[in-house]
């Protein structure tokens, strides 16, 4: 036993293993491990995909969204589901709880998928796809393809790019924007089919069945065998025009070239993206975005991409004028971000050891100062070989960890000051007393803070999952902190403390020490200990002061998470739904000269006719419309922090008048900006959901509660999820004209669908692996000229003519009749039902306090709605009833942990409630502190909170051990209360000194951490000011004179802890 | 001492400080914010003049056109030359009789050999029939005076018979002896009729011959356009039979001329729009609905277009196509339509004076009940139903529910709903 305690303690061979083995692992994880801006939460999402083209969204959503929402239903354990049913496919997100394992998440969902399959109403369903989505959707790089080349040739290289690009494992998928694919149109000239009597059906026909290939077997001969192979491809646009298409008459032979202009050329164009660096102008190119597979390392992918862009863009076939710049990547984001936290870490050891420095000497300080960085790097490596990331979340962790764990060191180092300087004990006796007296205080000291972390491990959901990394962090970097203080530092302190043994002068805080020490006993004496009615009377206002702390933190604003700086902004602009291309440049072209001449952004992307991804990127979002005519988008990069004067938040205000007034002469515009500053869901705060089975009436209600949300202060850019409404004619067969001229309802609606849509039939075959362009066939309309695309005037569906069996026309207006009716452009479901989200950010006020505003408003209209129709809060605030509940449960069990560990230790039920008491005092002084300095109540502060219950009680226990010894060595109680908060003074402020000095960094830094860290920070000061006449007080009032000398007879002798205050 | 009224004085501030906050905290929450106003393009209704339009197509055809056929076959000898030598095609412009020539251009002959054949046979027989009447005249003669020898002879015969001085025998001799003269006379008068008659017949087949002779040439009808020749010098020529349409004429007539000033184009319409269609309404004509389509923007001032009027309206709906037939002929200038044409025709069927219309784009639509909203001067967004009424291209009756003068919002509508305020910009009116 004593050859090991010498191996592990006073020999420093086995501390130096130790030490190196922590340092190599320490370095090796710091350098190896996946960094990440957020913790890359595994949370089983996905999106189900299912396409038939020609569909309705209304048939859609009958036929395909409904049988797979039927099966999916019944799944367990979802969070979110929803969908959207669009013209010609449906989308369906689905998100697990957090907790639920990712693969058994995703089989159970294959399983449903395949069964509703079955129910699909045609073959031309096509099979549904299943995509798993990562934490975001969002780019982590976006390069862009630009120069003046042919578009053709941007197409062709663009489509290469991203074949190449997607052999990168970690990459998801490559977006390209503003890219046309190019395909070959089949123009069909309405009159001339009418002249001749034609219909386009004949056409579809003939072109399907002549564009074939077929394996026509082998010819097996005597001497040699042949495959015969039917070569009937199209694979030249003048084998298309020749196609005969009919024959009139004995000599009159219709080719297609005849009746539509064929050409290999460009599709309708859909949308543009242009670029902008820093004071330049804006440029159009295909804006390529790179997709992240959940779990890759960002950085790495991102070097990875860069390097093969730049492979791909020198390779010698690469056509010269075209160029391809990178114009953001989240390895700055994130390096930066990193670079913040890891500023306030180096700042909070920096003061940690100032505070040492002062507490102990220069050579204990310095042991205990080099100790900081091996716990921190022990704890890396730790964590990395968990599996975890090397995120902010982790280094938080770190920070918070920092204040709580020098505790031990410090209780090491005062252990060995007064071994070897006052007891004038060799360095060996020094370290085994210190082991033998430290040991078990430093270990219950650690674990009720674990203790109070343990349960909040188990709080579920995202949230949970988000936050769990912290306390995993702090608890290891404890228990790590135990080990390095016992078997590194002590062993390993000979060198430096061995010899200074004769220096022993007073340090400047003994004196001071010395001089509060008897001014605090006397004052304890003769006020709060002067009499049990007097300490009755001090806890009663304490208590009292902790009632009222409760009253006012429910008057406190709450949310959810409080936003922080992100550099990377979304801003999208809806126009009126009739919008064309052209009007939603000239609306970009406006708003991209106000954005490129602010100095505060550095860089951005247009998108023209469609959504910035960075609008898109939740699951929410993703099942939205991303690509309409009627869309604007930009996504900003800010300047780095330290180049700007305000945090991001702090611009959107500026930056939505500054868009608005430079659009102030367009009408009908709704601007929304997206800032989603490092939430975990990164949606729009305040979120009414209403649901009912009409569209036509939810939009009506829709747009009442938009108007009534408006109105509420603080919440700005109040949009709803359906958008402006599509107006839909609707026709419907007179059958009995269709059977006059002998139709059918099938061959009239084709017909229609040609002359609307540009349907693909088969590709166009081209050498190579090129991809084949599709074959479209389509109609020239007299309002678009020579341009491609649809009718743009409602007289010209008056136009539409069918041809009938005999060459004869007939309009369509003859054999159906019409209405118009107004039809969202995507039908939104919410589990399952009829659904349209009314959101909007809030801004000077928390989305709880806009809610909390309009409820009473919505119940008023609520009661005017039909039967059926009804409304609910989505978002951060539907959950964060759930979050804060969850936590509120996990302080109960951290506080009910925390006191079994002090009934062992104390062996007494009484003692340990004395030391409990001190965490409402605490959170007395969080809440206190909250109220005067405007605090956002948070997910983060009610961690805080919960942190802090493991962090206060330590200072309660050091000052009920020391009473107890007091009392052992004689003093009655009174004396021993009086004299053991006196002589734990010091200890106890310096402990919170530097847990508190060690947040600070950390709180001014970020807005996000702020909460959090001034939990820990106000309840610390609070407690230690508190508990100095509080815990005597209660322990005056609950001690019993008879019982003290057998309760602590297991006890190590407390008397060591504050030797080296007494100097005794 | 000092201590004490320090530590009061920060406490009292402490209060003070966090009453004031709690208060603040407490009476935040019931006010109501303004939202912006929504910006909207407007429209100031006016009374103006709205068309209502029928789409139709047909085919166009040349007012005058003449299929022009030999009327017998032949071998065709001669085609139509024009000054230069070159023979006439189609696209050639050819002339008609006029005030100084009777007949119009020659265009094509055919062989007449088999005619003159004809005539010269008739002309045979015309003579032998002539032959054949003086011989009869001849006889004719020759029994009259037959006859009058009998009748004198008889006469003495019955003077001596009736003295008794012949016998009865004789008497009966003479008796028959005149009655053979006179039939004799009675025959040869007959003979010489159908030696007349037989004349005249010939005479008869003569002209006819002659007059086909005439028929061999083809010559124009009047001025126009040659658009077919479906002859070849040299080639034999066949008189199409069993022909009934003009298609089938077009293809096999020896030549067409159409005179391109004029057209015709018979539209079929639906039954349904018999009550809007009337005669004299004008319609516009173009190849493709593209051309109408730009046209229609200039108000049919310029474009690629003909211009027409409508002609005559069938009374009946056909049976065979439930469609109502309407004429349509063109008025001035017509170049632009080629005989043939398959041709789009917009017809401008009601004109309406002074209503309220509004741009399609503008109403909005709830369970298919058109409404749109209006300014009112407090720059508030008004609903209000409407009742449409004719339909134009563009634009749409409004019969109730807005009113001359007032502003309807024409843009940025989506966003509003009853009593929102709006900034209405830059009026376009």
């Amino acid at each position: 036993m004593t050859g090991l305690k010498n191996k592990l303690f006073l020999q420093n061979l086995f501390g130096r293993l130790l030490l190196g083995l922590f340092l190599l692992m320490g370095t090796l994880a710091y350098n190896t491990m996946v960094r990440e801006n957020h913790p890359d939460l595994e949370i089983p999402r996905a999106l189900i995909t299912t396409s038939w083209p020609g569909a309705s969204p209304e048939q859609i959503e009958k036929e395909v969204t409904k049988p797979l929402e039927d099966e999916l239903r019944n799944l367990v354990g979802m969070n979110i589901f929803t969908s959207g049913s669009y013209n010609s496919y449906s989308m369906i997100g689905v998100e697990f709880d957090a907790d639920v394992s990712m693969a058994i998440a995703m089989q159970q969902l294959r399983a449903k998928v395949n069964a509703a399959e079955s129910k699909f109403p045609s073959s031309d369903v096509e099979k549904p796809g299943i995509e798993q989505l990562g934490m975001s959707e969002a780019p982590v790089i976006s390069l862009v393809l630009h120069g003046d080349v042919d578009d053709l040739v941007l197409t062709d290289v663009a489509k290469n790019i991203k074949q190449q690009l997607e052999a990168i494992s970690d990459i998801k998928k490559v977006n390209l924007g503003g890219l046309r694919e190019k395909s070959l149109h089949i123009r069909l000239q309405p009159n001339k089919l009418r002249a001749l009597g034609v219909s386009p059906l004949t056409v579809r026909d003939r072109l399907i069945s002549a564009n074939m290939d077929m394996a026509w077997g082998q010819f097996e001969g005597d001497e040699s065998t042949f495959n015969l192979y039917l070569d009937g491809r199209f694979d030249s646009t003048e084998r298309i025009r020749q196609l005969p298409i009919v024959r009139i008459g004995d000599d009159r032979l219709v080719r297609l070239g005849e009746i539509a202009d064929v050409s290999l050329r460009l599709d309708k164009e859909k949308m543009r993206t242009l670029f902008n660096m820093k004071g330049s102008v804006y440029t159009r190119g295909v804006t390529v975005d790179v997709l992240r597979r959940p779990g890759a390392d960002t950085i790495a992918l991102i070097n990875e991409t860069e390097r093969l862009a730049l492979e791909i863009s020198s390779q010698p076939d690469w056509p010269r004028a075209l160029q391809l710049t990178v114009v953001t990547d989240d390895r700055n984001l994130i390096e930066q971000s990193f670079s913040e936290i890891y500023g306030s870490m180096i700042q909070a050891t920096l003061l940690v050891f100032i505070i040492l420095m002062v507490l102990l000497s220069w050579r204990e300080a310095l042991v205990a100062g080099l100790a900081l960085p091996v716990t921190l790097l022990a704890t890396l490596a730790v964590l990395g070989a968990m599996g975890h990331t090397f995120n902010a979340t982790v280094m938080v962790g770190m920070v918070l960890a920092l204040g709580m764990l020098v505790d031990v060191y410090i209780l090491v180092m005062e252990g060995m000051h007064e071994g070897l300087f006052v007891r004038r004990e060799s360095f060996n006796k020094a370290v085994m007393n210190t082991v033998k007296t430290f040991a078990v205080p430093a270990i219950a000291g650690q674990l009720t803070t674990i203790l109070a972390m343990v349960p909040m491990m188990m709080i579920g959901g995202i949230d949970g999952k988000f936050i769990r990394i912290i306390p995993i962090t702090i608890t290891v970097a404890l228990l790590l902190s135990l080990i390095i203080a016992f078997l590194i530092c002590l062993p390993l302190s000979r060198s430096l403390l061995a010899k200074a043994a004769d220096g022993s002068r007073e340090l400047l805080v003994d004196k001071i020490t010395h001089r509060y020490r008897q001014k605090l006993a006397n004052w304890l004496l003769s006020s709060p200990l002067k009499s049990k009615k007097h300490a009755a009377g001090y806890v009663l206002a304490a208590f009292g002061l902790f009632i009222l702390s409760v009253i006012i933190v429910g008057k406190l604003p709450s949310a959810l998470y409080v936003e922080s700086d992100d550099r990377k902004l979304g801003i999208s602009i809806e126009l009126p739904p009739q919008a064309t291309l052209e009007r939603a440049q000239s609306v970009a072209d406006k708003v991209g000269v106000y954005l490129s001449s602010q100095s505060w952004i550095e860089k951005s992307i247009a998108y023209v006719g469609a959504k910035t991804p960075v609008a898109s990127s939740t699951l929410k979002t993703l099942i939205l419309p991303s690509e309409a005519w009627n869309q604007v988008g930009f996504t900003i990069i800010l300047v780095p922090r330290s180049e700007r004067e305000k945090f991001s938040f702090d611009y959107l205000s500026e930056l939505r008048t500054g868009i608005d007034q430079t659009i102030k002469d367009e009408a009908g515009l709704i601007v929304s900006i997206t800032h989603k500053g490092n939430k975990p869901s990164g949606e729009d705060p305040v979120q009414i959901e209403l649901n009912g089975p009409e569209y036509s009436e939810l939009m009506v209600i829709a747009a009442e509660v938009r108007q009534r949300l408006a109105e509420q202060p603080g919440a700005v850019g109040v949009k709803d999820n359906l958008g402006a409404s599509l107006r839909e004619i609707r026709f419907r067969f007179k059958p009995e004209k269709l059977n006059f001229y002998g139709l059918e309802e099938s061959n009239v609606a084709q017909q229609i669908r040609i002359a609307m849509e540009e349907d693909q039939f088969g590709s166009f075959k081209m050498e190579g692996i090129q991809d084949d362009p599709d074959i479209r066939i389509s109609m020239q309309w007299p309002s678009r000229g020579n341009e491609m695309g649809g009718p743009l005037h409602i007289a010209e569906i008056r136009l539409l003519r069918v041809i009938t069996k005999d060459g004869s026309s007939i309009p369509l207006s003859h054999v159906a009749d019409l209405k118009v009716v107004e039809k969202p452009r995507v039908y939104i479901h919410n589990y399952g039902l009829r659904s349209v989200t009314v959101q909007s950010r809030a801004e000077g006020k928390t989305a709880a306090a806009i809610l909390a505003g309009i409820k009473p408003q919505l119940d008023k209209l609520q009661s005017g709605w039909p039967e059926g129709y009804s409304y609910q809060f989505g978002g951060d605030s539907s959950r964060s009833d759930d979050s804060f509940g969850s936590l509120g449960v996990a302080f109960v069990l951290a506080v009910v942990l925390i006191f079994i560990l002090l009934t062992l230790m104390f062996n007494s039920m009484l003692q340990p409630l004395i030391i409990l008491f001190i965490i409402p005092l605490a959170i007395t002084g969080t809440f206190i502190g909250y109220f005067y300095f405007d605090v956002i109540v948070t997910f983060g502060a009610m961690v805080g909170c919960v942190s802090l219950a493991g962090i206060a009680v330590n200072n309660g226990i050091v000052l009920l051990e020391t009473m107890n010894s007091h009392r052992r060595q004689g003093k009655s109680i009174k004396e021993a209360a009086a004299y053991g908060a006196a002589d734990r003074m010091r200890p106890v402020i310096s402990t919170s000194l530097t847990t508190i000095l060690g947040l600070l960094p950390l709180a001014l830094s970020e807005p996000r951490w702020y909460g959090l860290c001034m939990a820990i920070v106000f309840g610390l000061i609070a407690s230690t000011i508190v508990a100095m006449f509080i815990i005597p007080a209660l322990y005056l009032l609950f001690t019993r004179d008879n019982v003290v000398a057998d309760e602590y007879e297991s006890l190590p002798d407390g008397t060591v802890l504050n030797g080296a205050v007494d100097g005794a | 001492m000092n201590k004490k009224y320090l530590m009061a004085g920060l406490g009292a501030v402490a209060v003070v400080l966090g009453l004031y906050k709690y208060n603040q905290l407490t009476t935040e929450s019931a006010e109501v914010v303004e939202p912006a106003p929504v910006r909207v393009e407007i429209e100031l209704v006016t009374p103006e003049t709205l068309d209502s339009w029928v789409f139709s197509e047909g085919t166009a055809e040349a007012l005058q056109k003449a299929f022009l056929n030999f009327e017998q076959s032949g071998k065709v000898v001669y085609i139509g030359e024009m000054s230069d030598g070159s023979q006439i095609r189609e696209g050639i412009r050819v002339y008609g009789p006029s005030e100084d020539i009777n007949k119009g251009q020659l265009l094509a002959q055919i062989d007449n050999r088999e005619s003159v054949a004809g005539v010269r046979s008739l002309e045979a027989q015309l003579q032998s029939t002539r032959e054949r009447r003086k011989e009869a005249q001849a006889g004719k003669v020759r029994a009259t005076n037959n006859l009058v020898q009998a009748q004198s002879n008889f006469s003495r015969v019955e003077q001596i018979y009736k003295k008794g001085v012949v016998s009865q025998n004789e008497f009966d001799r003479a008796k028959t002896d005149l009655k053979n003269a006179q039939a004799s006379q009675d025959a040869a008068n007959s003979g010489l009729q159908a030696a007349i008659s037989e004349i005249k017949s010939v005479a008869a087949d003569m002209n006819q011959a002659t007059v086909s002779l005439e028929k061999t040439s083809l010559f124009a009808p009047f001025d126009g356009v040659i658009t077919s020749v479906n002859i070849l010098e040299g080639n034999y020529y066949y008189p199409p039979s069993g022909v009934t349409s003009s298609k089938e004429r077009e293809a096999s007539s020896a030549i067409v001329v159409v005179d391109d000033s004029a057209y015709e184009v018979r539209l079929h319409l639906p039954e349904d729009t018999y009550a809007s269609v009337k005669e004299g309404q004008t319609v516009y004509l173009a190849y493709n609905d593209t051309a109408l389509y730009e046209a229609e923007k200039t108000g049919f001032r310029s474009g690629n277009f003909v211009k027409a009027k409508i002609w005559s309206v069938s009374p009946s709906i056909s049976l065979q196509s439930r469609s109502l037939q309407v004429k349509v002929r063109t008025e001035g200038d017509a170049s632009g339509i080629r005989d043939g044409m398959f041709l789009q025709a917009w017809i401008a069927t009601e004109e309406k004076q002074n209503v309220l219309a509004l741009p399609w784009q503008t109403l909005s639509f709830r369970d298919g009940v058109p409404f749109v909203y209006v300014v009112t001067p407090d720059n508030r967004a008004e609903l209000r139903w409407l009742d449409l009424g004719l339909v134009g291209l563009n634009r749409t009756e409004v019969l109730t529910g807005v009113e001359a003068g007032e502003r309807i919002i024409t843009e940025g509508q989506h966003l509003l709903t009853d009593g929102s305020r709006v900034e209405v910009l830059g009026a376009k009116q």
